[in-house]
């Protein structure tokens, strides 16, 4: 059963922790003798029901923590605890069912499966969990109307323009009801004004329904939507001050 | 899964396209190659197989219908005495020299059978059975005609000296051999093959309604040790593997066949191959979103299977339409089941095998590379 996107129906127990905690996280890429070190000594508290920043200069490490985050890569060294779930621990079977479970993501280059329709992208995650092809199409449907999209169900991604195919990815990330969201430069391809559109939804869905969102940005045309700007800065994470005007969802 | 699969696929409509063509070429090859290959060597049998007989009876160790030996035609009355046997009757082959108005000659291959029998060849043949009626009468088959200098009905020819008239002629019955058969009835068959008239070639049995065909086959080779008794399957078989195993016409007809195929199959194999690694970011992803390595390899041999069944459907349908169109007597094509069946089943092993074996790297896959890009 998928609960109502409208009503996040969360586990008590865990809902105190943070969303993200990590302490003395370190990553380094190794291929061959070649190390290079990206993040040491990394320690950042996200609560839950925020929308968090991540910033910093090209090849800071923004993408690499990210995905560790999001379960993708693993920590050389450090805790970190993601949803109550110690992220260093899990096998790669167990993170990729965390991942389908209780993530979504939003990737820079949406990666939506070409031959599929706005409504298949979206159903994907959950026929993935076993759910059956017609609740999913429900379900998707449902999402692309939250989304906006509600008209274009049965386009395939290369009939949608690009901030189309980003609230399908947006759709498709709260597919399986996730309590966190992950994406990385969603607003990268976007002009100005549907960048704050896009930010503006993102809010919507996220944060005032209870999920926690972290966003990794270039733009600081977007700042003003976050609850907390966290900056990677020489491997390590340094919170910023956060405007205090944000731009009221419509 | 299923639709996803599909969809994936069809997402890659030129790749797809070629798969799907090699898949065909592939069925196709194999259906019309073996098809002819079946068609030409069936000939070897075909006495056997339009004689409607149950049982023949012929001569020990006997391994062709056009080749026999010569055994006393008195087995008759003891065919005939054993409980089973419903009728028994003598049937001659042989080969003689018919002698043409030209002034050249033409081996020919002499069938000799009562023409009012319900077994041998006059009765399956489907001419007039009076044409046989008639003084020397013959009959030949229309396309082997242009051998012995194209005779009319009613012209005469000569056969191991003796007078012979065309009365009449069948249509594509030809042998395996190039010689034409030339049908008579067993006493002039006698002649043109001037044989001891004591001697035919075999007994053509049919059973009683109801009777056990392997225990008269027993209760015959007892009466008869110096027999040799066979189904009618049966020698048409042997009749066959004589000539496979003779000319090795097997092996040259199948290399040509295994090396078609194997063009075919590259193709598949190669473009399904190419068409997965093509698609590793895709797979990339649906791993970030939690797809688990087993959903993807389903994925992909879901693929395999489609195109692969789609092909063969395809495949069989052409193979169909050109054994209608380019069927005939002279070169038949002849697909058995086994064939058709037996080259989906391979056509499929080779999609599953070349979707399967890009999954290593699939496996290997490091979904953060989605983020990384
Ligand atoms: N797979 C990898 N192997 C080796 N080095 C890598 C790999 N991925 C990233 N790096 C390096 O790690 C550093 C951090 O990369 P990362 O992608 O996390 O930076 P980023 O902050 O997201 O940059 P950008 O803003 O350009 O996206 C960079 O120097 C990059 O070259
Ligand atoms: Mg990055």
């Amino acid at each position: 059963m998928i609960a109502d996107p409208l009503i996040p129906d969360r586990p008590a127990a865990t809902a105190a922790l943070p969303a993200v905690a990590a302490l003395g996280v370190a990553k380094a890429y190794r291929r061959g003798a070649a190390v290079t070190p990206v993040l040491d000594g990394v320690e950042l508290t996200i609560p839950r029901g925020q929308c968090a920043f991540l910033l910093g200069p090209s090849g800071s490490g923004k993408t690499t923590l990210l995905s560790m985050i999001g379960g993708l890569l693993k920590p050389d060294a450090g805790k970190l605890s993601v949803l109550g779930s110690d992220l260093t621990r899990l096998t790669p079977d167990a993170a990729a069912e965390f991942r389908r479970t209780r993530l979504g993501f939003i990737f820079q280059r949406f990666h939506l499966l070409q031959g599929l329709t706005a409504s298949e992208n979206v159903g994907a995650p959950l026929i993935l969990s076993g759910v059956q092809p017609s609740q999913a199409r429900q379900r998707a449907e449902e999402l692309l109307d939250l989304v906006g999209l509600g008209d274009f169900r049965r386009q395939i991604p290369r009939r949608l323009s690009v901030g189309q195919c980003q609230r399908v990815a947006l759709a498709r990330a709260l597919a399986n009801d996730p309590e966190l969201i992950l994406a990385d430069e969603p607003t990268a391809s976007l002009d100005a004004e549907a960048g704050q559109q896009a930010m503006q939804l993102l809010r919507r869905v996220t944060v005032e329904m209870g999920r926690t969102a972290v966003v990794v940005t270039h733009d600081a045309r977007i700042l003003p939507f976050a609850d907390s700007i966290l900056a990677v800065e020489r491997g390590r994470v340094v919170a910023q001050p956060t405007p205090t005007a944000r731009p009221l969802s419509p | 899964m299923w639709n996803i699969a599909v969809k994936m696929l069809s997402a890659q409509r030129g790749k797809l396209l070629t798969a799907l063509v090699g898949v065909v070429f592939s069925i196709v090859l194999v259906n019309v190659q073996g098809g002819l290959f079946v068609g030409l060597i069936r000939k070897a049998g075909l006495l056997v197989n339009q004689g409607d007989a149950d049982i023949w009876v012929g001569h020990k160790q006997m391994n062709n219908v056009d080749f026999p030996h010569d055994i006393p035609r008195s087995w008759g009355q003891r065919i005939r005495s054993v409980a089973g046997v419903a009728l028994a009757e003598p049937y001659l082959v042989g080969h003689s020299v018919m002698t043409l108005p030209s002034g050249g000659f033409e081996q020919v291959l002499v069938v000799g059978s009562d023409p009012a029998s319900q077994m041998g060849s006059a009765a399956q043949l489907q001419w007039d059975p009076d044409a046989l009626r008639q003084p020397d009468a013959i009959v030949v088959d229309r396309l082997d005609a242009h051998k012995i200098d194209n005779p009319a009905l009613g012209d005469l020819r000569e056969i191991g000296g003796r007078r012979a008239r065309v009365t009449g002629f069948t249509e594509g019955v030809l042998g395996f051999l190039v010689t034409p058969y030339v049908f008579t009835t067993l006493e002039r068959a006698t002649e043109f093959l001037a044989r001891p008239s004591g001697q035919v070639s075999y007994f053509l049995v049919k059973l009683a309604p109801g009777a056990d065909a392997a225990a008269v086959r027993r209760r015959l080779q007892a009466r008869l040790p110096d027999a040799e008794v066979y189904d009618s399957d049966q020698y048409a078989q042997i009749s066959i593997a004589y000539w496979l195993q003779r000319t090795g016409i097997g092996i040259s007809f199948g290399a040509a066949t295994v090396l078609g195929l194997f063009v075919g199959l590259v193709i598949v194999a190669q473009t399904l191959y190419a068409s997965v690694l093509d698609r590793l970011a895709e797979f990339g992803a649906l791993k970030a979103i939690g797809a688990r390595d087993r959903q993807i390899l389903s994925l992909i041999l879901n693929q395999a299977l489609l195109l692969a069944a789609a092909g063969s459907a395809l495949g069989l349908i052409a193979a169909a339409a050109l054994q209608q169109l380019f069927s005939t007597p002279r070169a038949p094509i002849a697909i058995p089941w086994q064939i058709a069946a037996g080259s989906c089943v391979l056509v499929t092993a080779i999609c599953l095998a070349a979707a399967a074996a890009p999954f290593l790297r699939v496996r290997r896959i490091d979904p953060a590379m989605v983020l990384q890009s």
